[in-house]
């Protein structure tokens, strides 16, 4: 089960960011459950410890979780039989996270169709139950530990996600996509009120990223 | 916008079923009704995706910029610090996640520890 500590290695510090934004735990918890995706739960936790204005958290939040669709569009039609019902695959798409889909795309081709979906909510729901304890324990060791080991847990998330991105780019809009989008976070912060920061910081550095590669695409296919 | 007509009004539950449950379950749920494929070569998913990447470095950016919590005591050489140790180590490593985020966190450590004595 070792892709099982992968997600509860990056829900550990989500724990400490739910702490050090004041959440009360069943809220840290009801998020790992609820939410299922560190990014979503770090724009949470964080934005709204930064005043974000609460649509642009819930838009900001929704945005990170869109490639759910497409990963979870990807994974069901192999998970399905002829007599798997629509209430199992509603139930299937909940448990759909980064690590749960890459392991059983990379696992359940080679299991007897019958045994699929129940390798699926056996792993996922392990998946979930390592993440929840790791979530609380973040939580609750984060404010007991040494200023230096603290700071690191805190660090987690955010280093986390930058080496993740990185590792996901391809192509130059990919990489120009997390450049800008950290470059352009203080210039947002410092000069885009009414918590709208991270709604015009998206928009702004992932659109230019965007056109830049597209107009690389353009010229690549061009006459 | 801000946060006052919510601060004191509401239970940090509602806030988190209203801003963080709802607008993240659509896109899972919604895939379970959805028969036919998306497109993922289409510009629109591109830039949507883009979009996301950018939100996710800019959340990571500004939580390093205004931590919270212990993370304040690391000056910020040591934040920044830290994460362009990660970077590193991940870009020695063929791209290895897990030696980039131990590289890192070793470095905050140190470099925390540095700070405070």
């Amino acid at each position: 089960m070792g892709p099982a500590w992968v997600v509860a290695f990056s829900l550990f510090g989500i724990g400490g960011l739910a702490r050090a934004a004041h959440y009360p735990l069943g809220v840290a918890i009801a998020a790992t459950v609820g939410i299922w995706a560190g990014p979503a739960q770090a724009i949470f936790f964080v934005a709204s410890a930064a005043k974000t204005a609460w649509p642009v958290i819930a838009l900001s939040a929704s945005l990170s979780s869109m490639r759910m669709l497409p990963m979870t569009i990807a994974l069901l039609p192999l998970l399905r039989t002829p007599r798997t019902r629509l209430t199992s695959m509603v139930a299937a798409s909940w448990f759909m996270g980064i690590t749960v889909w890459t392991e059983s795309l990379r696992r359940t081709p080679a299991l007897p169709r019958d045994m699929r979906l129940p390798f699926y909510f056996g792993f996922a729901m392990t998946c979930m139950g390592v993440a929840t304890c790791t979530t609380m324990l973040g939580y609750e060791i984060v404010s007991r530990v040494p200023v230096p080991m603290a700071a690191a847990l805190l660090f987690l998330s955010p280093l986390y996600f930058v080496v993740a991105l990185a590792r996901n780019a391809k192509v130059g809009a990919d990489w120009l996509a997390i450049a800008l989008g950290m470059a352009l976070a203080p210039v947002a912060m410092a000069y885009v009120g009414g918590g709208l920061d991270l709604l015009v910081l998206g928009l702004v550095a992932g659109g230019l990223a965007w056109f830049w590669g597209y107009r690389t695409r353009r010229r690549l296919a061009g006459p | 916008m801000s946060q006052a007509w919510f601060d004191g009004a509401r239970s940090p539950y509602f806030v988190l079923f209203a801003f963080g449950f709802l607008p993240t379950i659509g896109w899972k749920l919604g895939s379970a009704f959805i028969a036919h494929s998306i497109d993922e070569d289409s510009e629109l998913f591109r830039f949507i995706n883009s979009i996301a990447s950018a939100l996710l470095a800019g959340i990571a950016a500004e939580f390093l910029l205004h931590p919270q919590g212990a993370l304040a005591h690391a000056p910020p050489v040591a934040r920044f610090g830290a994460l362009l140790i990660g970077l590193a180590a991940f870009a020695l490593t063929r791209r290895s996640v897990f030696a980039g985020v131990l590289a890192g966190e070793a470095a905050i450590i140190v470099l925390t520890f540095a700070a405070s004595h």
